[in-house]
């Protein structure tokens, strides 16, 4: 994000601080994707997915007072948006793949266009093959760090772990669904 | 690159579309609760307000404070008089010299009748009546008519010089001062003939008998 678009995210923030419900429309339509993108990974269902966003955004017009102008907004919806995911999946069933879910992986993994759009059932399937033998840090490393590519601090602020920490669960969640691909048959 | 880091890497930094975005919107901005101002910033403002407002009356004392201290204009007839005060003529022989104050005072008048206003004239009269001399008052306007110019006569060249009232202007001024002094002289209960002579020579006519000039 380049500083005059800081700039201006500053100035739409501080008027959603004064409540300026209008300014909070342009932050709802930035950010909502980003937040759907995390919790459909994290959850694996779609209106799951949509409550976490809902929720999440009426978490931050909430608490918009104790939004420190100095940190990156995205961090703090990151953070507001996994403590929720978290919640969320401590009231779910673990995740079990179905079997279709393994038909639609081979279905990715065999086209060739790489630019392809991923559909919302296939992260589904995806997710569900790939970390169904996660922990839930494990996943919350892994889709912080590697599919939505956030950077290692980024990840130590949104989920309260150290460098270490997050180097460790990374490292295991990345060996762990090699390990499944290749159980699958993907050398 | 083997399979598995190609489906990793294929995975990465890629979102999924939500199906109606405006539709999620909306449904969020529905549900949203009515924010009240944080107090802080209700303090700020009410603090601002009253800031502005103490400014703006303080601007406004300190104009009215300047405005009723102005410095005050003096009235044009005072300026002018004290513009044109004639210094008094050096008097020339010991007669003169013991001329009574009144006579003076009458002097510095007539020099600057030319300037003053009508309420002036009887202020100076006035002070003629209440300063007392040694003389007689007659005797002392008598002097005026010896050798020396008369204050008129003084009067008249000072308004060559400047002039700032017409001829007829003056004479009529002169005359309201000699006819004041002439009622002045009268409540002293003096002679008034020679002075009533000199009103008539004024006034370029026959002296009058002096019950129509005491009527007046």
């Amino acid at each position: 994000m380049n500083k005059r678009t800081q700039q201006l995210e500053s100035e739409i923030l501080k008027r959603c601080q004064r409540g300026d419900k209008a300014a909070f429309r342009w932050v709802v339509q930035s950010y909502q994707r980003l937040v759907f993108s995390l919790a459909l990974k994290m959850l694996c269902d779609e209106e799951e997915a949509k409550d976490i966003v809902q929720e999440t955004f009426i978490r931050v017009w909430q608490n918009l007072e104790s939004y420190e102008p100095g940190r990156p907004f995205i961090t703090w919806l990151y953070t507001i948006a996994t403590r929720l995911c978290l919640d969320r999946l401590k009231g779910m069933k673990q995740l079990v793949p179905l079997a279709e879910d393994e038909s639609m992986l081979r279905q990715f993994a065999s086209s060739s266009s790489e630019g392809r759009a991923i559909e919302n059932r296939e992260w589904v399937a995806i997710v569900r093959m790939l970390a169904a033998e996660l922990s839930t840090k494990q996943r919350l490393v892994f889709t912080l760090c590697h599919l939505e590519e956030l950077s290692s601090s980024e990840v130590e602020q949104i989920t309260g772990m150290d460098a270490k920490q997050v180097k460790s669960n990374l490292y295991v969640a990345r060996q762990t669904i090699r390990k499944r691909l290749i159980a699958l048959g993907y050398e | 690159m083997n399979k598995t880091d190609e489906i990793l890497e294929r995975l990465k930094g890629q979102q999924p579309v939500i199906d109606d975005p405006e539709e999620l919107t909306e449904r969020i901005m529905s549900s949203l609760p009515d924010r009240e101002v944080p107090r802080h910033d209700r303090r700020n403002l009410v603090g601002r307000t009253l800031l502005y407002i103490s400014s703006i009356a303080a601007v406004l004392l300190v104009g009215f404070f300047l405005y009723q201290n102005r410095p005050k204009e003096q009235p044009v007839v005072t300026q002018q008089t004290e513009t044109h005060k004639t210094p008094l003529p050096e008097p020339q022989n010991a007669e003169q010299e013991n001329m009574p104050k009144v006579v003076k005072k009458h002097h510095v008048v007539k020099s600057q009748t030319s300037n003053v206003t009508l309420a002036n004239i009887k202020r100076d009269v006035e002070q003629l009546h209440v300063s007392s001399s040694e003389e007689p008052l007659l005797a002392s306007l008598e002097t005026e008519r010896d050798d020396s110019p008369s204050p008129s006569e003084r009067a008249e060249e000072q308004l060559e010089e400047e002039p700032v009232i017409s001829p007829e202007k003056q004479a009529l001024v002169d005359i309201f001062l000699a006819e004041e002094v002439l009622q002045v002289a009268y409540e002293m209960h003096e002679q008034t003939e020679p002075l009533r002579a000199y009103i008539a020579t004024l006034e370029g006519r026959e002296l009058e008998t002096s019950h129509q000039i005491i009527s007046f």
